[in-house]
């Protein structure tokens, strides 16, 4: 197992923290997993909050957590307090630890050690719930968006995960990978993972890759690969990736969400050039991180598909209860395969259930596959957008709008942007919604769009009628 | 307004939602978490329009972009260059 840090080398460093020029070795990174693991293990299985960064830290913590037999639900550091609060009632964890001194209510520090900071619960939090014995971590399906809904993955699921990923991806000690996504988002986590099982130093950073000094870094600590969202690789464009000299840029990933085809051809082609591996990946936390990929020599002639499946794993496509085996048929992409989650919580009493789903998941992805066995999404079956990398649950922010403002809201949009139409006649709700979405969800306001409605449409079954909205939301998008 | 001013109060509306709080001139809005990589894009779109300069890709670092302070200072740097201080 990838956290047990089997890797006891004194020389092979483990982590480079560049915003802090540390190091630490694979032999150091074990005795300091060891020792917060031990401060934290105890006879019943408990749940700690782990808040993250891209910091030595949390990596060190994380690795504890995984150790102690205890439950991880890992959240950004950074996440809006009002966020963090909400989680913390719904789950009530045993303890949090953070990499950065904070205050939180009902807890008190209980150790502090190189700058891990953990607190326990003063009031008993969580004592009277078990915990399933195979759940390992929690992880938020939207990223940065802090939704109450989250993915129970197991032990199985993360270690089989990293063992495709590295497979597929030929990881080897030598790899030197570089955090450009925070380790809270699966595929930010599925990169610690993946090159931690195989012994490779991780470069770890906050900063964006936007700014010159992640670049800088990258040279300097001799980086090997690069990982990406859609939305990263479009930021790229604008700071004229293709300019920078990174001689040791060995390979870049793609996932995430769905790069323009225009986008996958430029990279491919750049990749090519250069001798770079360009892997365009498909994935979703409800399977830890990835489910397929294109081997980067077919990019070329496989443009806008999400692959093959990753070693381990299988796909089918299903239509109602059949199963369609004709290429070019349509249905939804069924994933089968050991990192399928064992099922979503809502609060803590959903953390004592078992595997709920046997190795299937049902991505809501509605696609086809070709002669090659390559597979492409069409489209959605859900009601989930994906702007900027973090996944927005529709149905959950019209929920929010009523709570806070009881206006009742419908939501539709696109990949670029959030429409929110509200039912009410009071045009300062325009600003005031908007702003408390910016805020709540640190939305850039351009990815927001808010108007009123005078009534929302339904459909013949009494349900909002989101197709008509979108129709009008497109034509005007268009115009 | 001088230079500082018109930058302070466009970080306040664009990433602050016009609420400064406890938000200076000095505060560091990438530790702050209050800049994210669009936004060094959109001050940096900012001070082209605005200042009608051109931001230099080797320029977009964290010492230039990390703060109030440090952009406008980066920014009068440009402006002195060109022979124009607003």
């Amino acid at each position: 197992m990838f956290w047990q840090i089997k890797n006891y080398s004194f020389e092979q460093v483990a982590l480079f923290s560049a915003d802090y020029n540390k190091k630490i070795s694979y032999w150091e990174l074990a005795e300091r997993v060891s020792f917060i693991s031990g401060k934290i293990e105890s006879e019943k299985k408990q749940l700690v909050l782990l808040l993250v960064d891209n910091s030595i830290q949390s990596v060190i913590s994380y690795l504890a957590i995984l150790n102690s037999g205890n439950a991880c639900m890992m959240l950004e550091k950074n996440l809006e307090e009002e966020l963090k609060e909400e989680l913390i009632i719904k789950y009530q964890p045993e303890l949090i630890i953070s990499s950065g001194s904070e205050r939180f209510k009902n807890y008190n520090e209980f150790i502090f050690n190189d700058s891990i900071y953990i607190y326990s619960s003063v009031q008993g939090l969580g004592k009277n719930y078990a915990i399933n014995s195979e759940l390992a971590l929690l992880l938020s399906t939207s990223g940065s968006t802090g939704s109450p809904k989250l993915v129970r993955l197991s032990y199985k699921n993360i270690q089989a995960n990293a063992e495709s990923i590295a497979k597929y991806l030929s990881i080897n000690k030598k790899e030197r990978p570089i955090t450009s996504l925070p380790m809270s988002y699966s595929f930010g986590l599925s990169v610690i993972n993946s090159h931690l099982l195989m012994g490779s130093s991780i470069v770890l950073t906050n900063q964006s890759f936007v700014l010159r000094d992640f670049w800088e870094k990258f040279n300097y600590y001799k980086c090997t690969s690069f990982a990406g969202v859609p939305y990263s690789y479009e930021l790229l464009e604008k700071i004229n990736f293709s300019n920078l000299e990174l001689p040791t840029l060995k390979s870049m990933t793609q996932a995430g969400g769905r790069l323009s085809k225009d986008l996958q051809r430029k990279y491919c082609t750049l990749a090519h050039k250069n001798g770079i591996k360009f892997y365009v990946m498909y994935g979703q936390t409800e399977a830890t991180a990835r489910m397929s990929y294109i081997p980067f020599k077919q990019l070329n002639k496989k443009i806008g598909s999400i692959g093959i499946p990753i070693p381990g794993g299988n796909f089918k496509l299903v239509s109602g209860i059949n199963e369609i085996n004709a290429n070019g048929a349509e249905g939804e992409i069924v994933y089968k395969g050991d990192n399928v989650m064992m099922g979503y919580a809502d609060n803590r009493n959903d953390l004592v259930k078992g595997d709920e789903n046997n190795g299937i998941l049902y991505t809501g992805d509605f696609g086809k596959f070709d002669r090659d066995g390559y597979f492409y999404v069409i489209g959605r079956l859900k009601r989930f957008l994906k702007i900027r990398g973090s996944r927005i649950n529709l149905d959950e922010i019209e929920k929010k709008i009523e709570d806070v403002f009881n206006v009742r809201a419908i939501c539709i949009g696109n990949d670029e942007v959030l429409s929110v139409h509200i039912k009410s006649i009071d045009v300062t709700l325009l600003a005031k919604v908007k702003n408390y979405l910016s805020k709540l969800y640190k939305f850039h306001h351009s990815a927001l769009h808010t108007e009123l409605i005078s009534s929302i449409p339904v459909s013949k079954s009494g349900k909002p009628d989101y197709k008509q909205l979108e129709n009008k939301f497109d034509n005007s998008q268009t115009k | 307004m001088n230079v500082k001013e018109e930058i302070f109060e466009f970080i306040v509306e664009n990433f602050l939602f016009g609420e400064e709080n406890d938000f200076k001139s000095d505060t560091n809005v990438f530790d702050k978490g209050i800049v994210d990589s669009t936004g060094v894009l959109e001050i940096l779109s900012y001070l082209e329009d605005t200042y009608d300069i051109v931001v230099e890709d080797d320029d977009v670092t964290q010492s230039n972009f990390s703060s109030v302070d440090n952009i406008s200072s980066y920014l009068l740097g440009k402006l002195n260059g060109k022979g124009e201080i607003k």
